[in-house]
């Protein structure tokens, strides 16, 4: 019988197995045509992924290393100002914030950036959260790790779910371009359905159009600083209470491997000569306040673990960096003008431990200057 | 360990995998038990130690109450079980609850008292698992089943993973029946129940998590959106927590399936339904059926006098209130579907006549039209009811941001009135939040009413729909995509985890 005399219904008269068989593979076919064609797209959905690392890190790669490299999480990327810097020594300072990153990935960077080409000052910018105890799926470790520190990590650390699960994703991710790809996708989605979606279109192309924008030449991007009015906390809480996202307070151990590794990594920073200061990049006040049992207590730590390895620590307590919410993106994120008092504060503190090369007196002078909100 | 995480797929590799290999029954059972024990612990590894203890004791108490003969010490044993389990479940679950209500209570009669609260962390799924120990002793009390023997298997019957912290609430009848033969591979059981997951997984990841950004901000702070958006709101919360508990029970019944084991049906498209009584025989059916069997009949159920039926059904639903947490709101959810079940029953008290004309009128084309009329017009209003209980469910005692204290229950109590007062009053806010910028989500209530009425044409005996392999195949395909893509990348629990 040929196919074209076949009832309508003949599908239903087939075997099991065969149907079965019949739908695992056009699924599979389907599944694996898809995959394809979002590797082939791979140019395109590029345009929709926040890389902090892979774009300062090719920035850096093409260049002569900066003098001053400004190390740390977003805090540090906001709270860092390398102008200041710039102008206070006449040496050249790059901000290497990476979103999400914490003490484990900002090991791995120091001792693979800094294996062949030395700056003259690491300023690193930590704070409690970056030393909690327990564990916070960071995006930045996907692109900073590998067997070989997974293995380490197991070791010293011990077995955790969460890590090897992290990992796994990253290594097992790419095999399925579809789902390691499926934030990019969606928002090229959303892109496209702006009459539908407005307000979701609206945040994919400001995404789209921050990817776009190249590294600015010392890395230092704050939008305040960019001219971009983006409300303080205060302006939040008021707007929505409910939708304002608190910072989760972090758990202390002083057992936590984060405090092992920074040791190590400020022990590496100094075999290789490399003059190194350590800053608390402080919460807000609001945030102090919801952490008060804790931050102290790991603040105290930080500070022992600079002590034990001989490194200087600028801790930028109130007294010496006042602040209030207003001074705030959010709860943990620095605004322009504080960022630039807690910068004046580390170099004040790093000339009177003659770790710059040469003082100058335009430091004084940006301390003078009037500080306007953008 | 959530269903919807990659955690759980990887586990759920592992043990299916090692499940089959497996080619003893004893060795597959130790095996879903060391899992189940294991899944448990990813949340807490001490308090495994309470299903544990749980374990132990009503499997003594089995044994014993099947070999006395003595009914005065069965009936003991049976006591010792029930305070047991009862008293694990106070202590863990209520205890705060009844100290905060002492102390107010004693505040208001004008004494002052200072009794501290414990503050226990609450274990996982404590409720389903003590629901489903106490009825096993209860059932080998009443003789309805033997104690089994075996430790393992019971243990088991306990902790299984699937259904171990959000049910359904098995019955040992049904389920140890199920541990004394050895499961064949079933290539059908796999697919049936590959196809369920994904419907759970969809239910869950696509619905539920999406409407949630809807309702939280509308319940946390209703005096900030107008009456549309509050009746919005609580459609959505309708949705929500159907789409999130009866996602998370099909992926339960799936994950059993494919291990060869069958677990109850749970939900029967219950926002179909026509009454009260109609929507508790198709919401949380595992639960309904145990306060049914374990509560409302021993209390003599409806073949008692008038009153005290009412009585009794008021008694079952503050309890199935009350069983879902330690707050006062879920006490009021409660009363309410207790106040609705009793009107309902006594009006068909006060309607049933024996009106020998009443099946000629149906025949006829207007009494059939009036017919549909009344029932659309119980749809709707049970449809209602069920949905303003919600209010007051979904209106718990939230978190302060700032002090990160608990609110008192007065507070959530003050929001879910104001939240139904404004349902009907409109509200008069300057600068109202605008919810409407969400509202392609509101496609997705379709989408759950379309789920519940092609699952009720099943029931109801149509014939499922059968595409072509290579389409079927396809469909598959397309719809793992969708998930993939349309997933959130937050994992979030499930709502009936807190219960």
């Amino acid at each position: 019988m040929s196919s074209r005399e076949l009832p309508a219904n003949a599908h239903r008269a087939t075997s099991p197995a065969r149907r079965r068989i019949v739908i695992i593979f056009s699924a599979g076919a389907t599944l694996l045509a898809v995959d394809l064609v979002v590797r082939r797209a791979e140019p395109l959905l590029n345009q929709y992924q926040v890389n902090n690392f892979e774009k300062k890190n090719t920035d850096v790669s093409a260049r002569p290393l900066p003098d001053i490299i400004l190390m740390g999480s977003s805090r540090s990327m906001y709270a860092l100002v390398p102008d200041e810097f710039r102008k206070a020594t006449g040496l050249e300072a790059y901000n290497f914030g990476i979103s999400g990153s914490k003490v484990a990935e900002w090991q791995l960077l120091v001792e693979r950036m800094f294996e062949q080409r030395r700056p003259r000052l690491v300023v690193l910018g930590v704070n409690a959260s970056e030393f909690r105890a327990d564990y916070v799926q960071s995006q930045a470790a996907r692109h900073l790790f590998g067997w070989d520190d997974l293995a380490e990590a197991v070791i010293h650390d011990g077995l955790s779910l969460e890590v090897i699960g992290a990992f796994a994703r990253q290594k097992l991710g790419p095999l399925w371009a579809t789902h390691h790809r499926s934030g990019e996708l969606r928002l090229w989605g959303e892109e496209k359905l702006t009459a539908i979606l407005p307000k979701h279109a609206q945040f994919a192309r400001e995404v789209r159009e921050r990817v776009a924008r190249p590294v600015p030449h010392d890395g230092y991007e704050h939008p305040w600083a960019m001219g971009e009015r983006l409300k303080n906390i205060e302006e939040q809480f008021l707007a929505n209470p409910v939708a304002f996202e608190t910072a989760s307070v972090p758990l202390f151990s002083r057992e936590a491997p984060a405090y092992r590794r920074f040791g190590e990594m400020l022990d590496w920073l100094r075999s290789a000569n490399i003059a190194t200061i350590v800053t608390y990049v402080p919460n807000s006040p609001r945030t102090e306040k919801r952490w008060a049992v804790v931050e102290p207590q790991m603040i105290a730590a930080i500070a022992d673990v600079c002590r034990e390895h001989d490194t200087p620590f600028a801790p930028c307590p109130q007294l010496v960096v006042p602040r209030t919410d207003r001074d705030y993106l959010d709860e943990t994120h620095v605004g322009y003008d504080l960022g630039l008092r807690i910068s004046r504060q580390v170099i004040r503190q790093s000339i009177a431990m003659s770790l710059f090369p040469s003082a100058s007196p335009t430091v004084a002078r940006a301390d003078d200057a009037t500080e306007t909100q953008p | 360990m959530i269903f919807s995480s990659w955690l759980f797929a990887a586990f759920f590799t592992f043990v299916f995998t090692a499940y089959w290999v497996l080619p003893t029954r004893n060795a597959r059972h130790v095996l879903l038990l060391v899992a189940s024990y294991a899944f448990y612990m990813t949340w807490n590894p001490w308090l495994v130690s309470l299903i544990v203890g749980s374990t132990v004791l009503d499997y003594c108490v089995a044994i014993g109450l099947d070999r006395l003969a003595s009914q005065r010490s069965r009936k003991l044993l049976l006591v010792a079980s029930i305070v047991g389990n009862l008293g694990i479940l106070a202590l863990f679950k209520y205890a705060d609850f009844f100290i905060l209500s002492l102390n107010s209570l004693c505040e208001t009669a004008g004494v002052r008292t200072n009794l501290s609260t414990l503050s226990i962390i609450l274990p996982v799924g404590i409720s389903f698992y003590t629901f489903q120990t106490l009825s096993y002793t209860i059932d080998v009390y009443r003789r309805r089943i033997p104690a089994t023997r075996s430790f393992i298997d019971f243990a088991l019957f306990v902790a299984f993973f699937p259904q171990l912290v959000a049910g359904p609430i098995v019955r040992a009848a049904d389920f140890l029946p199920q541990l004394r033969t050895i499961k064949r591979f079933d290539w059908d059981r796999m697919s049936s129940g590959a196809v369920l997951f994904l419907i759970g997984l969809t239910k869950k990841v696509i619905i539920a998590d999406s409407l949630a950004t809807l309702v939280d901000p509308v319940f946390a702070q209703p005096d900030r959106y107008v009456t549309r958006d509050l009746w919005i709101a609580m459609f959505c919360y309708g949705g929500q927590i159907f789409c999130d508990f009866s996602g998370y029970t099909d992926m339960a019944i799936a994950a059993s399936r494919v291990l060869g084991f069958d677990l109850c049906e749970n939900f029967r498209s219950p926002y179909l339904a026509t009454s009260l009584s109609d929507f508790w025989r198709r919401w949380h059916i595992s639960l309904s059926t145990w306060l049914r069997d374990y509560l409302y009949i021993p209390l003599g159920g409806s073949r008692i006098s008038r009153w005290l039926t009412y009585r009794n059904l008021m008694i079952t639903m503050l309890l199935g209130g009350l069983w879902h947490g330690a707050s006062w709101t879920f006490v009021i959810w409660g009363a309410i579907h207790g106040a609705g079940l009793a009107l309902a029953k006594w009006f068909n008290g006060m309607r049933t006549t024996d009106d020998p004309e009443s099946a000629a009128r149906t025949e006829s084309g207007i009494a059939r039209l009036a017919q549909f009329g009344t029932t659309a017009l119980c749809w709707l209003s049970t449809l209602l009811v069920v949905h303003f209980a919600w209010v007051f469910f979904r209106c718990q005692p939230m978190i302060d941001p700032i002090t990160e204290k608990l609110e008192p229950t007065s507070a959530a109590l003050a929001r879910a009135g104001f939240f139904l007062k404004h349902l009907i009053v409109p509200t008069q806010i300057a600068g109202p939040l605008w919810l409407m910028n969400k509202a392609p989500l509101l496609c997705l209530l379709v989408l759950m009413m379309a789920i519940q009425l092609y699952e009720e044409s099943i029931r109801r005996g149509r014939p499922r729909l059968v595409l072509s392999a290579p389409i079927a195949g396809v469909g598959y395909a397309l719809w793992i995509i969708a998930l993939t893509v349309l997933a959130p990348t937050d994992i979030t629990a499930f709502i009936y985890f807190q219960f």
